[in-house]
């Protein structure tokens, strides 16, 4: 794990928001909007890997998409490096594609199935380099040894590769530009098992070589474990905490956080560990609930909970979080349900 | 464990299924090759293309008997001899003579002609029309998308032969001045049947549009700083394409039978000029006495329909960047 | 549920306008007007002067303004005076209903209840399609359309039916012996029926079970011993006499018998429904493959479940469900097929009847037929589609 000495903020995200429209009828009126993501704010600091949590729907791809711009941001901003993400021109945009990149959850639709893997990978320096193709296929065979695989594979299609070897070949594509940041959007989780380790190592070794900063998402806590510096939770849309990866798993304030970690599995049979079952399901982020979004399945929700929205609030350390009970300096753990 | 470990295993164990790396048109080539009757299709098809084409420049040279004008002459589409009509298989009328005492063969090969321009025109068409309005369909969306998509859904819900059999019918004896007539009876075929066939591959290029907007290999692209005309196409057009081929196929021989059935009924082209279709309209009152009249010309619609269906078929599994072989 | 109902009820109700109007400006588009054809006819004793076409097109409102014969086309025309009353344009609406019905004192009074003897069109969404101008000259097309319509029926039925009964199983057996010769064969078969000019199939039936079987195949043996095989009339709904050697003759039918008219269906039937045939069992087919390739389907046979029953019970139960819909969906186009095979075997439908329409220039009865199958086959859609989702849970109604 890479340690952060000096912390310099390379990406600020600043109220961002993505509403998608919901369009129905012949005249393809907007009725309603999808809140995917709805006003929350993180920095990352250069070199560090960020993990954002949360279950799947909550907005955590929109988050990604929506700070490299591959959808137009609702509202907010993403400073990266200085330049404000979300207003930046064309040209300027196209220029910041190549210091940030995206690697994607399924291996099997990242890859063009008509394209040899090699041209996929050197499409980024095709856009943004005057490389003669030469110089491009060796950058390939480059990348590609760097990655783990074999230089004879740039010729072939990703139906001949196993879902490991795109993840790889998805990696390489987005490090051929030399980026500085990447999104790593549950780069494994579509993975065997036996696989997910080796790319995370592969992804780990990069972070070092090339001195990456990532943004990584996954779906729950046990990955970013192991993973990441810092850690976000989302829920519906929102943050609801967000500190050093030690102090989270240590000191978890958020009722949402604890109950995720409690749903981490544990090796050891014989170590106890709190229970917390969560009821209902997440609810449609096209209405969300009023107040805290949280309360419709909070343990310790009360009447505040419905009518004002929790603040996003630093209770030191950097340890933000958003909850009523710890604006009132109440305590916010949950229950023990083994009890 | 050792990241270099858990590579090399990973990469033995799945990566050496092709040992040599092919190019993709020959990969194509071989699955296509090895789909036997789609390879029996397309020699079939060029085979019948090639008789078409060059058949009755080499018979326009030949000359037979004409009773009727005791002379010999050349063949051709519509010389008479009325003195033998409906004559069976010789050896100057190989495949016998019709009732007018024409020579079934000639007409044959100058109908099969017609008939494949016509299919091959009303499907370059059609399919131009409808990838460029399901593209424009399914990469805009919105009220574009929906208006569309309501006008090629009632296009399908239209009754389409008596439909075909209507409009054909009033513009039967219309002619479009300054062109000969027969071409004018065929432009306006094509323009029928194209104008009311495009909707099939509107439907399947907006769905392919669809399916690879939300491909991540897309956003990917547009990650990497390419532009939305990169993405078509490098990306959208090479994806979109082998489907609609295949649609083109099948339907090059839906074409081939919607056409014969127009002109048998006598709402297509008509006669002097020769279909497959119409050759098959007075085969019906002679059909005792000279049965050939009507069994050939239909085998002939049969085979090339027939091949046109296995080979789209083939092409099917040919073209299917996920399958492997 | 109720809300998705209505939605695509009311769709359905557009599109039909739609469609009427569609037909409705294709027929006026004939260039030269509608009633141009009429004295063209190849048949020297039904061409009418262009003076006869002048007084027809005046009698039948033809000089009118377009989109009112569209609107007393679609709704009738005796509504127009009362409106033009109402909105006091008397005056200038006089002369907007045909002469037949303002001789009649533009009104239907006493008449409502008879169509025959209306004199102002009701429209053709009361199913007045008003009077047949050649196929059968001054009578109602309503009933020209109604006499026929019994004969088309009757074989669509019969092949609807027939289809459906040898389809399913032999595309159910064909899947559960996937890659066996059978299916092999079926599949075969199915690639000939969608390649194969049903017309001409048609001929073919009519060559040998008419022609070849009343001549013995030329075999003189064969003539000798029998004269001939029992053959099959080559056209027709009925004999209008008894021809030796014919099948009825060699089994005693009547002729004008309901197995005389059984024996008359039997090759147009044969034709259509190989025509299907082919098509269905393919969607039985693949269904059932799809069907077969399910997780409950496994776990019915890990759990030692007889063979018999996990393809009867549990799979074809549920293969069957996708394709019902589709069948609903296409039974429309067996009308096209009807329109082929009731020309190849001169059998008097709606198909011949459109055909003759068409040739002879006889708009109200083409209009007509376009409406009714427009109808149907709107009707078929919404029916496909309910059904559709009404056994498909994964739809939801939004
Ligand atoms: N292009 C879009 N248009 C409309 N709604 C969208 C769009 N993309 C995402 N959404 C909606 O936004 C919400 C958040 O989706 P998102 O993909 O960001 O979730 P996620 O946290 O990444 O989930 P997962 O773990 O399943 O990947 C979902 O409700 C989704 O349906
Ligand atoms: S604000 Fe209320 S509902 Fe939200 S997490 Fe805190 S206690 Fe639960
Ligand atoms: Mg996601």
């Amino acid at each position: 794990m890479s340690e952060v000495k000096e912390k310099k903020v390379l990406v600020e995200v600043k109220n961002l928001k993505k509403h998608f429209p919901i369009k129905s009828g012949l005249l393809q009126r907007t009725t309603g909007w999808v809140k995917a993501v709805d006003d929350i704010s993180f920095t990352i600091y250069q070199g560090e890997s960020l993990g954002l949590v949360g279950e799947s729907g909550c907005g955590k791809t929109t988050a990604g998409r929506t700070i490299l711009r591959l959808v137009e941001p609702s509202d907010g901003s993403v400073i990266f490096n200085g330049t404000d993400v979300a207003t930046v021109s064309k040209q300027d945009l196209k220029k910041l594609r190549q210091e940030m990149q995206i690697i994607f959850q399924d291996p099997y639709s990242s890859l063009d199935p008509r394209m040899p893997v090699g041209e996929s990978i050197a499409e980024g320096l095709r856009i943004h380099t005057n490389k003669s193709a030469e110089e491009r296929y060796d950058q390939v065979v480059q990348m590609l040894t760097r990655v783990g695989m074999r230089a004879d594979h740039a010729k072939r299609y990703p139906h001949e590769f196993s879902g490991g070897q795109r993840q790889r070949i998805g990696i390489a594509r987005a490090l051929a530009v030399n980026p500085k940041f990447i999104v790593c959007d549950e780069p494994v989780s579509a993975l065997d098992v036996s696989i997910q380790a080796s790319v995370l190592n592969l992804l780990e070794e990069l972070q070092d070589d090339f001195g990456l900063t990532y943004l990584f998402i996954a779906h729950n806590l046990s990955v970013v474990e192991h993973f990441s510096d810092r850690v976000g939770v989302m829920y519906l849309g929102k943050m609801a905490e967000l500190a050093t990866r030690e102090e989270l798993f240590r000191n978890p304030l958020h009722p949402y956080t604890q109950a995720l970690m409690s749903a981490i599995p544990i090796p050891d049979p014989k170590q106890r560990k709190k229970r917390v079952i969560l009821e209902g399901d997440v609810p449609s982020p096209i209405n969300p609930p009023t107040g805290c979004r949280f309360h419709t399945r909070c343990p310790l929700a009360y009447d505040r909970c419905k009518v004002e929205e929790p603040k996003f609030v630093d209770y030191g350390d950097e340890h933000f979080a958003a909850c009523h009970l710890l604006d009132e300096g109440k305590p916010s753990q949950l229950p023990d349900m083994n009890k | 464990m050792s990241v270099a470990k858990i590579n090399l295993d990973e990469l033995n164990n799945e990566a050496l299924l092709v040992e040599e790396h092919e190019s993709m048109i020959s990969i194509y080539w071989g699955r296509l090759k090895r789909h036997r009757l789609a390879f029996i299709s397309l020699i079939v098809l060029a085979l019948i293309i090639l008789g078409v084409a060059i058949g009755p420049l080499i018979m326009g040279q030949m000359t037979y008997y004409n009773v009727q004008k005791d002379a010999y002459v050349n063949y051709a589409r519509d010389t008479q001899d009325l003195q033998s009509k409906n004559v069976s298989p010789s050896s100057d009328h190989f495949l016998g003579t019709d009732e007018l005492g024409r020579d079934v063969l000639f007409r044959l090969l100058i109908a099969g002609r017609l008939s494949l321009t016509i299919s091959l025109s009303v499907v370059l068409i059609q399919v131009s029309i409808g990838i460029f309005l399901g593209a424009v369909s399914g990469f805009y969306g919105g009220w574009v998308d929906s208006l569309i998509q309501r006008i090629a859904e009632f296009f399908i819900i239209l009754p389409a032969l008596p439909l075909l059999l209507t409009l054909s019918s009033i513009l039967r004896n219309v002619r479009i001045p300054g062109i000969p007539p027969e071409w004018s009876q065929s432009i306006f075929i094509i323009v029928i049947l194209s104008f009311l066939g495009w909707p099939g591959s509107c439907r399947l290029s907006r769905g392919v549009v669809l399916s690879l907007r939300n491909q991540q290999f897309t956003e990917a692209a547009k990650a990497l700083g390419m532009s939305d005309l990169g993405i078509i196409t490098r990306h959208m057009i090479p994806n979109a394409l082998p489907p609609i081929i295949v649609l083109a196929t099948l339907g090059l021989g839906g074409v081939i039978l919607t056409e014969s059935a127009l002109s048998f009924l006598g709402f297509g082209i008509n006669p002097p000029v020769a279909t497959w279709g119409n050759m098959l309209q007075n085969a019906q009152t002679d059909m005792l006495t000279a049965p050939w009249k009507a069994l050939i010309p239909g085998f002939f619609i049969l085979i090339s329909v027939l091949a046109f269906n296995y080979l789209g078929d083939g092409l099917r599994d040919a073209l299917d960047p996920r399958l492997k072989l | 549920m109720i809300n998705y109902l209505i939605r695509r009820s009311l769709q359905m109700i557009v599109t039909i306008i739609f469609a009427t109007f569609a037909i409705f400006v294709i027929l006026n588009a004939v260039p030269g007007g509608p009633l141009s054809g009429l004295n063209q006819t190849g048949n020297t004793r039904d061409r009418l002067s262009d003076e006869q076409i002048a007084r027809i097109e005046q009698a039948l409102g033809l000089n009118k303004p377009l989109p009112l014969r569209y609107l007393t086309w679609v709704a009738g025309e005796d509504w127009v005076d009362d409106v033009a009353a109402v909105i006091g344009r008397s005056e200038a609406w006089a002369n907007y209903q045909t002469p037949r019905c303002i001789d009649a004192g533009r009104t239907n009074a006493g008449a409502q209840t008879d169509l025959e003897t209306s004199p102002c069109g009701r429209g053709i969404l009361r199913f007045d399609f008003g009077v047949s101008w050649q196929m059968a000259r001054g009578q109602e097309v309503s009933e020209v359309i109604w006499g026929r319509l019994g004969n088309t029926v009757r074989l669509m039925a019969t092949v609807s039916v027939l289809s459906l009964l040898i389809a399913l199983p032999i595309g159910i057996i064909s899947a559960v012996r996937q890659y066996s010769i059978l299916d092999y064969v079926v599949t075969t078969f199915g690639f000939f029926g969608l390649s194969m000019p049903v017309f001409w199939l048609g001929l073919i039936l009519i060559i040998i079970f008419g022609f070849q079987f009343r001549e013995c195949f030329g075999i003189d043996a064969c003539k000798e011993a029998f004269g001939s095989l029992p053959y099959f009339p080559s056209g027709g709904v009925e004999s209008s006499r008894i021809l030796p050697g014919s099948i009825q003759d060699v089994f005693g039918v009547a002729k004008g018998s309901s197995f005389d008219r059984i024996i008359h269906l039997t090759l147009p039937t044969l034709m259509l429904t190989f025509a299907s045939l082919a098509s269905w069992s393919r969607f039985m087919r693949s269904s059932m493959l799809e069907v077969l390739r399910q997780d409950y389907v496994r776990t019915a046979r890990s759990k030692g479940l007889r063979e018999y029953v996990v393809i009867v019970k549990h799979a074809a139960r549920n293969a069957l469900i996708p394709v019902i819909t589709i069948v609903v969906f296409e039974i429309p186009a067996i009308f096209s097929g009807a329109v082929l095979t009731e020309s190849v075997f001169s059998y008097p439908g709606i198909g011949r009847l459109f055909i003759g329409a068409l040739g002879g220039n006889d708009w109200p009865i083409v209009m007509a037929i376009l409406y009714i199958s427009a109808i149907l086959v709107v009707f078929a859609t919404l029916v496909g589609d309910i059904l559709y989702t009404l056994i498909d849970p994964r739809i939801r109604f939004d």
